[in-house]
């Protein structure tokens, strides 16, 4: 991540977090706010009811007061009248349900119910309220099932006969208690019906667990409910173009459906309607939590814009300043990128004089430094290179030139002997010497050939088929004199390897590395080698388990004349590096002493060869090392027979 | 329409009476009846095992007389009857039960684990047609006055008569009804008021709605009054304690009652309270013990309300009545019906408000038994 | 009335009892039998004036009444002025077939239409809706008083009540418990003896025996007949009433819910489809009484909207004055066949009633309010109108 990035997003989750904040806390205040509010329209609300309850109670009372002293109902209450006469004093005072009952209770005329006169009237009211002058909840059975209503008792007539009348509650007796926008009222009675003043009411479950609180609690209770099938307080609300409710409204019926959102939610408040300890029912005050929902969105996006505008604002703010900070400094990236790539001329053009100008300076210095010293290096390489090479050289002429020397000297000699001993000797010595020549022959032609290696033909290649070329002309070494066979093993890619390459560089390459593993398993092993694609490339690793090298060893491995063995010129891995340098291409060796190594070629296809980063195929810059330490095991790569 | 109420003279509130259907008479069952007595003691023996011997209780769901009754029960139990050794009783219900072709005697024989049933059915003989003889009813005037008489009841020279707020005592022995003594009655006062007075001795009981006075009119007026009394109080009916409901009059019949209830309509009822039949279409009513037996004044249906009714007498038969005599016109709406108590019952009292003159006229009423 | 009668076809069968009630007074008025049943429900002599036993040719030997004619003016002359029936069967039984509407005097046309003997002949007909039938000038026993009479069929008692109010009509039918109401208006009413039974009739097969047993045993006819038909009419277990049979008394008529609900402890209570025409104003109130006791026992009745049902309250009419004919009816209505060769009526009626797959619950008369100026109601033929004027 860069500096740029970080400080972007520290400056965008500060704004985003301050907002938030204030967000969370605007949204908190007002939802404490709403629920204050509604909690009072709620028991004001309740209170009309109550008022609305008791006005209907009086109402009630007052009917039966005037059937009480109806002709009808004395005539009743004297047995001078018919069964059903009570339903015309009913109709004749307005009530649902009128019982003249004697005293004893039974029924002497029924206005809802007629066939059940004799019966005793079972609106399960308590002793105590046949003499009770207010109006009470009682439930009435009916032939269709049973019904709930306001009801007063009254005395009537002669014989102590009293008179029991009511009044249905229905959605139409709530309306008439009242209700305010976004306010309404249900009546639930036992044992499970519910009552809204506006119809049917959906989703009656939801409504349970508040009214199972109220009963098994006895007192008020409230809760929320989020309705998800419709919303109640629809037809309460105007249509867009100013209609009535209930009317065509040119919005969608979408509008009525609360399954997407949770704007249909309802805080509902339950009141028990308690007679005498029992619950007769229980009142349920809902206000619509649309509003609030809706401001606390409201409140929500606005939060989420102003947010995203803060985030934007900072992202924009935080570029200009990351850019005036981080241009400087990605020049002194760049450049020093440049300077690790070997451009050395490289320089840091920063004019500021805060702290980023004083550390482009600091660099530049440093980058001329770094050009001194490396121009001092690679004289001192080069001085130490060439008294290497002619180390090297004396080493290698001096070899085969004392044998020279001995059989010219000999021969020489020889000279006094007789014919046939001369003779004798001088073919001996001619054969030693041609030998001799053809030796030094070899090692000059060895040095011609890695100081005037040919540049690589690329062309498209298998490397899965270089691979086995290479182990196949090889494999009479894994079998060799008196050595435990070297078991090779093959691991390559599926479906082949092309890339773009010099196939015979390659195989020389290959080859190298194979003697050089097989060198360094004098007792046998096992000899691997893997192919596999990397990237666009190839992986070529070939792994042995000889004695293994130390991490100096590893370190100047690919110093060309360095080697670890006891015989050979140490050109072997410098061919190797510097093939796979013409390709473009990495090699590293990984290895630890008494575990083997594994030496890895990464080559480029023929596009990342394009690519590659200028001075990828320069020589390693070659590394001066010490001479071995006497013992040590050194290794060294056999030449190419 | 004026309702009455028939008093019974020696038991007011007599209920257990038998209906006597004269043409139910059981004066030419004879044979017939043993037969069919005897056909169903056979099919009940054969049901008996040797050892049954039958426990008879019987009940009498028809207008069969008592007498009748209880000779039809003794005989079915002499032909039952047996000797044996360990009797095994059975338990035998004899109902003597009719429909419109007669007589049915049902016998259940009951055992623990069935009911089995015979029956046998008897025709009696259609009783003779008498020439029937020619009833007339008359009428005599009494007394007239311009308040509305309730009651009136005359002994020897001596009248007393019950108005809605107070009874009157007249004496004519000058030849001439003269007011001797009045009381006055703090009746409460009652749209379509009714009255009675029955006198025993010197005593004297009126009734009125809700209100009944009781003490001596000889030899003066001395009352004293409670609210207890048969008339219900605000009404024009009468009440028994017993009796099922109200009703406006009733009347003793042989063994029967006739009751005219709220429906307005004149029901015949026996002994055990079953109803034996109804009688449509009359006014008031009066039960008169005549020499040619007992039969009913009724006044007919008005159909206006103060519309002249007319008089005439009933025998009851065949579950409803026949009239027996010519009606009697009449000079106005009849206000009050009753038996004349004070003449042993062989006359009724009817109180007509004369159409012509207004005033109240009460007048006896007689049956003239004919050749 | 209340009935709507399609036709008055003699020999044509009806299974709607209102129909078939309806019919047992009107066919008499066109058609006539040999022989017709008294008040007594005994035969006496009509269109046939004696009948004799042919021993010879075994059989009864029936004198036909001289000088009868159809109302189209055909003289009814069978040969040899007798008709004769087999000795196969006991002659009471022979002649009260012969009273049968069944087996009345017609002359049928061509076109199929029926001419008949009676004191009337149809003057007009329309089916279901209304009749008109015209004194016959030629009947044998006297021209009827009436030059006609029409009768408006298929009317609710309501409707029959607002045309007498209007005058539209000088009798209607009242139903039992109105019976005494019109008497406090001046009006004269006319009732019957018991003439219909009220019953519960239940479907043959899907009610359990116990069932209808708990219905019968949970009935309060006491209150039906006191209260809802206002002491109009008596209570019974039977179907014939007691004026006919004598035995009523024999079928039990006490309520027992404690043994109802006994009876229906194992299944826990049950349901009934309950069947009634709502629109009768007899038979609602006690239908919804029916229900209410049923209730106690633990039985619900269901109304049945659709018209099947398991229980009907239907009134079943008592057709003659022989009770072999009415149970006959009966049988014939309830869908119920009679035991061969019953040794009387009862047996035949305990037949019927056993198994509860009828209920009798109360009797009931016909009653009719009557004009001012009708006299002698309800015999047609005797019925005349008082000249004066009508106070009604």
């Amino acid at each position: 991540m860069t500096f740029r990035t970080k400080l972007l997003l520290i400056s965008s989750f500060t704004t985003a977090g301050a907002v938030a904040l204030v967000t969370g806390a605007v949204s908190i205040a007002s939802r404490r706010a709403f629920e204050r509010v509604d909690a009072g329209r709620r028991e004001a609300l309740l209170d009309q009811f109550r008022a609305g309850l008791e006005a209907q109670g009086k109402d009630v009372a007052q009917r039966v007061d005037r059937a009480a002293v109806s002709v009808s109902v004395k005539q009743i209450a004297a047995g001078a009248a018919e069964y059903d006469s009570a339903q015309q004093a009913a109709e004749a005072v307005g009530l649902d349900f009128l019982d003249v009952v004697d005293a004893g209770h039974n029924i002497l005329s029924s206005a809802h119910w007629p066939a059940r006169f004799g019966y005793q009237n079972d609106w399960q009211i308590a002793a105590e309220d046949w003499t009770a002058s207010d109006a009470f909840l009682a439930r009435i059975p009916l032939p269709e099932g049973s019904a709930v209503a306001l009801v007063a008792v009254r005395p009537a007539g002669a014989n102590n006969a009293y008179v029991v009348g009511g009044r249905r509650l229905t959605p139409e007796f709530l309306k008439t208690l009242g209700s305010a926008p976004g306010m309404r009222a249900l009546l639930w009675l036992p044992p499970g019906e519910l009552i809204d003043a506006q119809g049917a009411v959906t989703q009656p479950e939801r409504l349970a667990a508040l009214i199972d609180q109220v009963r098994s609690e006895g007192r008020e209770a409230s809760g929320a409910v989020r309705w998800t099938a419709q919303d109640p307080f629809s037809a309460q609300r105007p249509a867009r173009d100013g209609a009535l409710p209930g009317a065509a409204s040119p919005l969608p019926r979408r509008a009525a459906l609360c399954a997407e959102s949770m704007e249909c939610s309802e805080a509902i408040v339950g009141l028990p309607l308690l007679r005498r300890g029992s619950l007769m029912g229980v009142l349920l005050a809902g206000t619509s939590l649309r509003e609030q929902m809706s401001l606390e969105r409201t409140i929500l996006w606005t939060g989420l814009g102003v947010a995203l505008s803060g985030i934007a604002m900072g992202v924009l703010l935080g570029w200009w300043t990351t850019e005036r900070i981080t241009r400087p400094v990605r020049r002194l990236v760049s450049v020093a990128q440049t300077v690790a790539a070997g451009d050395l001329s490289s320089r840091v053009d920063v004019r500021s004089r805060d702290e980023i100008g004083d550390l482009a300076q600091a660099f530049n210095q440093m980058t001329e430094q770094l050009v001194e010293q490396r121009e001092r290096a690679l004289q001192a390489e080069r001085v130490a290179a060439w008294r290497e090479l002619a180390r090297r050289l004396a080493h290698e002429l001096k070899n085969p030139l004392f044998p020279l020397q001995i059989t010219l000297e000999n021969l020489q000699r020889a000279r006094g002997q007789s014919v046939i001993d001369f003779n004798e000797i001088f073919r001996e010595s001619t054969g030693t010497l041609l030998e001799e020549v053809a030796n030094l022959k070899t090692i000059i032609g060895r040095f011609s050939d890695f100081a005037k290696m040919p540049a690589p033909v690329f062309e498209p290649i298998d490397v899965n088929e270089v691979v086995r070329s290479a182990i196949k002309l090889h494999e009479a070494r894994f079998a060799m004199n008196g050595r435990s066979a070297i078991e090779p093993a093959l691991d390559l890619a599926e479906g082949g390897l092309p890339i773009t390459a010099d196939r015979d560089q390659l195989r020389r390459a290959l080859g190298n590395l194979i003697l050089n593993a097989v060198d360094a398993m004098p007792r046998g092993g096992s000899l691997k080698v893997r192919t596999a694609r990397a990237g666009q490339g190839a992986r070529i690793q070939v792994s042995d388990s000889g004695e293994g090298l130390t991490a100096e060893e590893c370190g100047r491995l690919f110093t060309p004349y360095y080697t670890t063995k006891q015989h050979g010129t140490g050109l072997g891995l410098a061919i190797v590096q510097s093939v796979i340098s013409d390709h473009h291409g990495k090699i590293s060796v990984e290895s630890e002493p008494g575990r083997g190594a594994t030496f890895t070629i990464d080559l480029p296809s023929s596009q990342e060869a394009q690519r590659t980063a200028p001075g990828a195929g320069l020589e390693a810059p070659l590394k001066s090392y010490d001479s071995a330490a006497p013992g040590s095991v050194v290794r060294g790569v056999s030449e190419e027979t | 329409m004026r309702r009455g109420v028939c008093y019974d003279a020696n038991d007011f509130v007599a209920r257990r009476i038998l209906l006597l259907f004269v043409c139910m008479c059981t004066c030419a069952r004879g044979d017939s009846f043993d037969e069919a007595l005897r056909d169903l003691a056979k099919r009940i023996a054969a049901h008996l095992a040797p050892l049954e011997t039958p426990l008879l209780t019987a009940r009498n769901l028809s207008p069969m007389p008592p007498s009748d009754f209880t000779r039809a029960q003794t005989s079915l139990e002499r032909e039952l009857r047996k000797r044996v050794r360990n009797p095994q009783p059975v338990e035998i219900l004899l109902t003597i039960a009719d429909n419109i072709r007669g007589y049915l005697l049902v016998a259940e024989i009951r055992r623990p684990n069935e009911t089995l049933v015979e029956m046998e059915e008897f025709r009696p003989d259609p009783p003779k047609t008498a020439p029937r003889q020619t009833l007339v009813l008359k009428k005599q005037f009494l007394w007239e006055q311009d308040e509305g008489i309730l009651d009136l009841a005359m002994v020897g020279s001596q009248m007393l008569v019950l108005e809605p707020g107070r009874v009157v005592l007249y004496d004519s022995g000058s030849g001439n009804w003269k007011p001797a003594d009045a009381s006055a009655l703090d009746f409460p006062a009652v749209r379509d008021p009714r009255g009675r007075l029955e006198i025993a001795g010197d005593s004297v009981t009126i009734q009125a709605p809700g209100r009944s006075c009781t003490g001596i009119w000889k030899p003066a007026l001395d009352l004293k009054c409670t609210e207890n009394s048969e008339f219900t109080p605000a009404r024009n009916t009468m009440e028994f304690g017993d009796w099922r409901g109200v009703f406006y009059q009733s009347g003793q019949i042989g063994g029967g009652y006739l009751v005219q209830e709220m429906d307005g309509r004149v029901h015949v009822y026996d002994e055990s309270n079953s109803s034996r039949g109804v009688v449509d279409g009359w006014g008031d009513l009066a039960v008169v013990n005549s020499a040619c037996g007992q039969l009913v004044v009724a006044t007919g249906a008005g159909v206006a309300r103060n519309a002249p009714e007319t008089a005439a007498l009933y025998e009851i038969a065949d579950r409803g009545a026949i009239r027996v005599s010519e009606p009697l016109d009449l000079p106005g709406p009849v206000t009050a019906l009753w038996p004349a108590l004070w003449s042993s019952g062989e006359r009724a009292l009817a109180v007509v408000h004369e159409e012509s003159s207004g005033k109240y006229s009460a007048y006896a009423l007689t049956v003239d038994c004919g050749r | 009335m209340r009935a709507s009668v399609k036709d008055v076809d003699p020999s044509a069968p009806s299974d709607d009892p209102e129909v078939l009630g309806a019919r047992a007074a009107l066919v008499p008025l066109v058609f006539e039998t040999l022989v017709r049943l008294d008040e007594r429900g005994d035969p006496k002599p009509w269109l046939a004036t004696s009948w004799t036993h042919d021993r010879e040719h075994k059989r009864w030997v029936f004198s036909t009444r001289p000088n009868i004619t159809f109302h189209d003016g055909s003289k009814w002359s069978p040969p040899d002025g007798a008709i004769t029936a087999p000795d196969d069967r006991p002659i009471e039984q022979i002649l009260r077939d012969l009273a049968r509407p069944r087996n009345a005097i017609v002359s049928r046309a061509p076109d199929g239409s029926l001419t008949g003997t009676g004191p009337f002949l149809i003057a007009e007909w329309e089916p279901g809706k209304s009749a008109r039938f015209a004194a016959y000038d030629a009947y044998w026993s006297g021209r009827p008083y009436l030059d006609s009479v029409v009768i408006q069929m298929g009317r609710p008692y309501a409707e029959q009540a607002a045309d007498f109010q209007t005058g539209r009509a000088d009798v209607v039918e009242i139903a039992a418990r109105d019976l005494r109401s019109p008497r406090s208006s001046g009006a004269a009413t006319f009732s019957t003896r018991s003439t219909e039974t009220l019953a519960l009739q239940f479907e043959p097969v899907g009610v359990p025996d116990a069932l209808r047993e708990a219905l019968a045993l949970s009935i309060d006819r006491g209150a039906i007949r006191d209260v809802l038909l206002q002491k109009q009419g008596e209570v019974s277990g039977a179907l014939l009433p007691p004026w006919l049979s004598g035995y009523s008394f024999l079928f039990p008529v006490a309520r027992n819910v404690a043994r109802a609900r006994e009876l229906l402890s194992s299944s826990g209570g049950a349901t009934l489809a309950f069947a009634y025409d709502r629109q009768d104003t007899v038979l609602r109130p006690i239908a919804e009484r029916i229900a209410v006791n049923a209730s106690e026992a633990g039985i619900a009745m269901r109304n049945s909207s659709n018209g099947s049902a398991a229980v009907r309250l239907v009134r079943l009419p008592i057709t003659s004055t022989d009770p072999w004919i009415a149970l006959s009816d009966l049988a014939t209505l309830l869908k119920i066949a009679l035991p061969e060769n019953p040794a009387n009526p009862y047996e035949a009626e305990k037949a019927l009633l056993g198994g509860f797959q009828v209920i009798p619950i109360v009797q009931i008369p016909r009653g009719w309010i009557l004009s001012s100026r009708v006299r002698n109601w309800p015999n047609l033929p005797d019925v005349w109108l008082d000249a004066g004027p009508s106070t009604q």
